[in-house]
């Protein structure tokens, strides 16, 4: 409602990915009606859910599914805004006179928290900056009656009298009114959706999932509720901690934390240390090697925790998954009750000499997705060779045979010709390599033919050329996966196909990539503590997670999440999805050796070095990676 | 009397020892956590295997290594590597310094320790754009219609390396020599020059028997400091340089970050042990030539 009392509705077609907006007026007359409006993001283009929305004064202020805020015409010409850092948003609100209040984070500072005020001239000032608040998913509110600003986060809510000047000395920080946030009430599921200050009321708005019983078959029920939170009278009770359970990773993990905090809702016997070298992803990227040798170290002094995030850049860790610095947790995943829902081939692909040392919170997989563009009569199948789609490029110079692709995935296609075949080139028990198959030197031959002739990719530019794609070469996960499938769908009148990977020449092997992966140290005193905390990061409600950006490993929570995403069932999007998923043999367990071999296979591809140059570059690397 | 006397004489340097022995004892302490302790637990981690509970495995660690055609590669490499880099190096600071002794010089030696003082990154820059496929050399040749050429690549990469190590190691070593020679009395040279006007014998017959436990100093400098050209390798070609430089520490750091600790320790016990018996060789020598020569360094 905006502060004429005009009524904005907003409704997302799933399947179709935009926006429709019908607005009523304040006697309940529509006076716009389905007004189609895109809501994509315009720095992110690939994301299309809205965070937070709102209407004033003709303008629609938008917080972003990738936290960026747009403030827009009805129209959809953007506004532009002076924000000098680069700030992820997470919350708006607006007073009576139609001042934004706005939550954001800085990128890169380490969870530093700020509430800004904009000025008419759309400059942001600051009116408090806090650092690292104990929740990302805080929102904020303003009542008019009160005239205060809440901020709702993940253990209470601090209130801020806002004076007139709006100056920050004049504001009172609320770290002194405890409230109580009802979190039983949701049973450890804290999906929260909304936060309102509305009179002398904080609402929260909440939806929550739980499984159903009825006539011998279960189904899943969602139910949205309005949670009244109370202010609690002296200082909240402390808590008896039984258990302190220490967990070590390069950087901090939205999934991990959130997940953390959903289990000691159910167990606030349970204490977590976290033991983390970053505090951003941002943070971390740019010292991936150095993290990596850190916690090497650390592993090596038995300096970790009792879990430890094993996945990710800087070390490989398979290496480590070989050694016994980690439990081996087959006998305990086998037991689980979460087993049977567990995806068995990518606990299959991360057993290594018969033991699973680790347990992953999602993966990530290769797939082609094309559009109805492509011409049936082609036969592209899951069971087509890396050398079978080259020659349909070959032949076909007029289809993009990788569609539009980012930068730099060029190198990523030959590192998946190059995994496909690996298996059959590399004897990892003997520890040779052979390079020199014919088949393996005809499909590069083909890769660098298709490549000159300039319809192997073509650089990605949103506007121009998303509808010209025939087939799209991406890294399926599971925002990824929703979003650009509806969008595709519109685009291709609901005709997509999702595709596995081409397989190899001799074999059908299949990879995934691990996302989230965790491990208990062999040294844990308390590894039947850290065991129960790590089971239920693959039980349903943290699966669920929207942070939990990969595919989940909890099958229930993979299925639900596109049920729930999409709204309606998509039957055969979800059979291909099935397919796809159920291709996995092996996790990127080579990674060192694609790592190492693709930029130098391709050199070949781009013309700057000869195919024999490069296969004997790639095969001494790959024989010193084998025996080292 | 005198037993009275000789009495209090001891104590007093018994004194004078617990007095000296407190004095070392802050660094004393020091060495045995952080170099002597370390050391012995990694001579342990060479008989067993795992990483959270290690098995005694005996001697199987060194068999594996032996046996280890990566192993065998990077000693041979670093084996080459010394066999040419240490002596070339030697022998041409040692001629520059012989060419120096007549004095002045003055900024021609300073200059020389350059190299040292240049952080890494910037030569491992300088040599890139000199002899890379970009650089300077191969633009010079293609501006002479000549194709481009990779002096960084594998066919030239111990050629090159090799006169890295030259370059940087040249100053120090020049300036030890230079030192040493300084020291050498007029009067053993002018008592030569009486008998022979030739530099050559004089080289020979006075100056090297003269300066020869600063000379053997200097190898053994030369010796560690063959070992750190590892960063510059790293620096210019990753942990996985050509074939023909991968040296003992790329084997050792790549072992790292698989977490073969048992492997790595296995590696580095048998490389000091190797070090152990060069140096010890070289002290035997010095000390025979010093008999030979009568004089009495010890």
């Amino acid at each position: 409602m905006d502060e004429k009392g005009n009524i904005y509705i907003l409704y997302k077609y799933f399947l179709i990915g935009y926006w429709t907006l019908d607005i009523y007026d304040k006697d309940g007359n529509l006076t716009t009606e389905d007004r189609r409006i895109d809501l994509r993001d315009k720095t992110y283009g690939e994301s299309s859910s809205a965070k937070e929305f709102y209407c004033r004064d003709g303008l629609i202020y938008l917080v972003t599914g990738r936290n960026n805020l747009q403030v827009e015409t009805l129209e959809g010409d953007q506004i532009p805004l002076a924000v000098e850092e680069l700030r992820c948003f997470h919350s708006l609100a607006f007073d009576e006179n139609g001042k934004l209040y706005a939550l954001s984070s800085i990128n890169g500072g380490g969870g530093t928290f700020e509430i800004l005020q904009m000025d008419p001239t759309n400059q942001f000032e600051i009116l408090f900056r806090q650092h690292v608040l104990d929740s990302w998913e805080s929102k904020i509110s303003y009542s008019r009656e009160t005239r205060k600003l809440y901020l709702q986060s993940e253990k209470t809510v601090y209130s801020f009298r806002l004076d007139e000047r709006g100056s920050q000395k004049e504001l009172e920080f609320g770290k002194d009114i405890p409230l109580t946030l009802g979190v039983s009430a949701h049973n450890g599921l804290p999906m929260r959706e909304d936060f309102l200050a509305d009179g002398g009321n904080l609402l929260l708005a909440a939806k929550k999932l739980y499984e159903v019983a009825e006539g011998g078959e279960t189904y899943l029920k969602k139910d949205s509720f309005i949670h009244r939170l109370k202010r609690t009278s002296g200082p909240a009770p402390e808590k008896k901690i039984e258990t302190t359970l220490t967990i070590t990773a390069s950087y901090r993990q939205d999934f991990l934390e959130n997940a953390v905090r959903m289990y000691q809702a159910d167990h606030p016997e349970v204490e977590v240390k976290w033991d983390i070298f970053y505090n951003t992803r941002n943070d971390f990227l740019p010292h991936t090697e150095e993290a990596g040798q850190k916690m090497l170290t650390k592993i090596m002094a038995n300096d970790v925790g009792d879990i430890v995030s094993v996945a990710g850049m800087g070390f490989n860790y398979k290496s480590i998954l070989e050694t016994d610095a980690f439990l081996d947790l087959t006998d305990r995943i086998k037991g689980s009750k979460y087993y049977d829902v567990l995806n068995k081939n990518v606990l299959n692909a991360i057993t290594l000499d018969d033991k699973l040392r680790a347990l992953p919170a999602g993966t990530a997989h290769n797939a082609l997705r094309f559009t109805n563009t492509l011409d049936p009569d082609l036969q592209v199948d899951n069971d087509i060779t890396w050398n079978e789609i080259l020659q349909i490029g070959l032949d076909h110079p007029d289809k993009f045979l990788f569609g539009s692709v980012a930068n730099g995935r060029d190198r990523a296609l030959v590192s998946s010709l190059f995994e496909a075949n690996i298996y059959d080139m590399v004897d990892f028990e003997a520890k040779t390599v052979n390079l020199h198959e014919p088949w393996f030197m005809e499909a590069l031959e083909k890769l660098r033919a298709v490549y000159r002739q300039g319809n192997l990719t073509t650089t990605f530019n949103f506007k121009a050329d998303y509808s010209n794609r025939d087939y799209f070469f991406e890294c399926l996960t599971m925002q990824g996966v929703i979003e650009n499938y509806t969008r595709e769908y519109e685009d291709a009148n609901g005709e997509v196909t999702l595709l596995s990977m081409p397989r190899g020449e001799k074999s059908s092997n299949r990879f995934t990539y691990a996302f989230q992966m965790y491990a208990i140290s062999s040294n844990s005193k308390k590894q039947d503590a850290a065991w129960d905390l790590l089971e239920f990061l693959v039980s349903f409600e943290p699966q669920m997670l929207i942070e939990l950006n990969a595919v989940p490993v909890n099958l229930q929570a993979t299925n639900t999440r596109l049920w729930w995403d999409f709204e309606t069932p998509i039957e055969e999007f979800e059979r291909q999805f099935d397919t796809v998923y159920n291709d996995i043999e092996y996790l990127y367990d080579t990674s060192s050796y694609r790592i190492q071999a693709a930029p130098i296979l391709c050199k070949y591809v781009l013309g700057t070095a000869e195919l024999e140059e490069v296969l004997k570059e790639a095969e001494y690397e790959i024989w010193l990676l084998l025996n080292e | 009397m005198a037993a009275s006397k000789r009495i209090t004489r001891r104590n007093r340097q018994r004194r004078r020892s617990l007095t000296g022995f407190l004095f070392i004892c802050p660094s004393l302490a020091g060495m045995l956590v952080f170099v002597i302790a370390p050391f012995f637990a990694s001579v342990g981690y060479s008989f067993t295997q795992g990483v959270s509970r290690p098995e005694f495995v005996g001697f199987r660690n060194f068999l594996d290594l032996f046996g280890n055609p990566t192993y065998t590669l990077a000693v041979k490499n670093t084996l080459t590597f010394m066999g040419i880099g240490v002596p070339l190096t030697f022998f041409v600071s040692l001629a520059l310094s012989l060419v120096m002794m007549k004095g002045g010089f003055v900024w021609q030696r300073w200059s020389m320790l350059a190299p040292l003082v240049v952080p890494m990154a910037a030569v491992v820059a300088g040599w890139q754009a000199l002899l890379g496929e970009q650089g300077i050399i191969s633009r010079l040749r293609m501006n002479m219609g000549l194709s481009a050429i990779n002096l960084l690549g594998e066919k030239y990469a111990m050629l090159v390396v090799i006169l890295m190590f030259l370059w940087k190691n040249l100053g120090y070593l020049a300036v030890i020599f230079t030192s040493a020679i300084s020291t050498i009395p007029k009067e053993y040279l002018e008592a030569f020059r009486l008998e022979s006007k030739s530099q050559v014998r004089m080289t020979f017959s006075v100056i090297l028997p003269s300066i020869a436990p600063m000379a053997f100093f200097a190898a053994i400098i030369a010796i560690m400091n063959s070992f750190k050209i590892f960063r510059e390798i790293y620096v210019m070609y990753g942990s996985m340089p050509p074939r023909n430089i991968y040296m003992l520490q790329h084997f050792m750091n790549n072992n790292f970050f698989k977490l073969n600790y048992q492997r790595l320790a296995t590696a580095a016990l048998l490389l000091m042990g190797a070090l152990f018996l060069l140096i010890l060789a070289f002290l035997q020598c010095q000390r025979k030539l010093t008999k030979w020569s009568g004089g009495d360094i010890w």
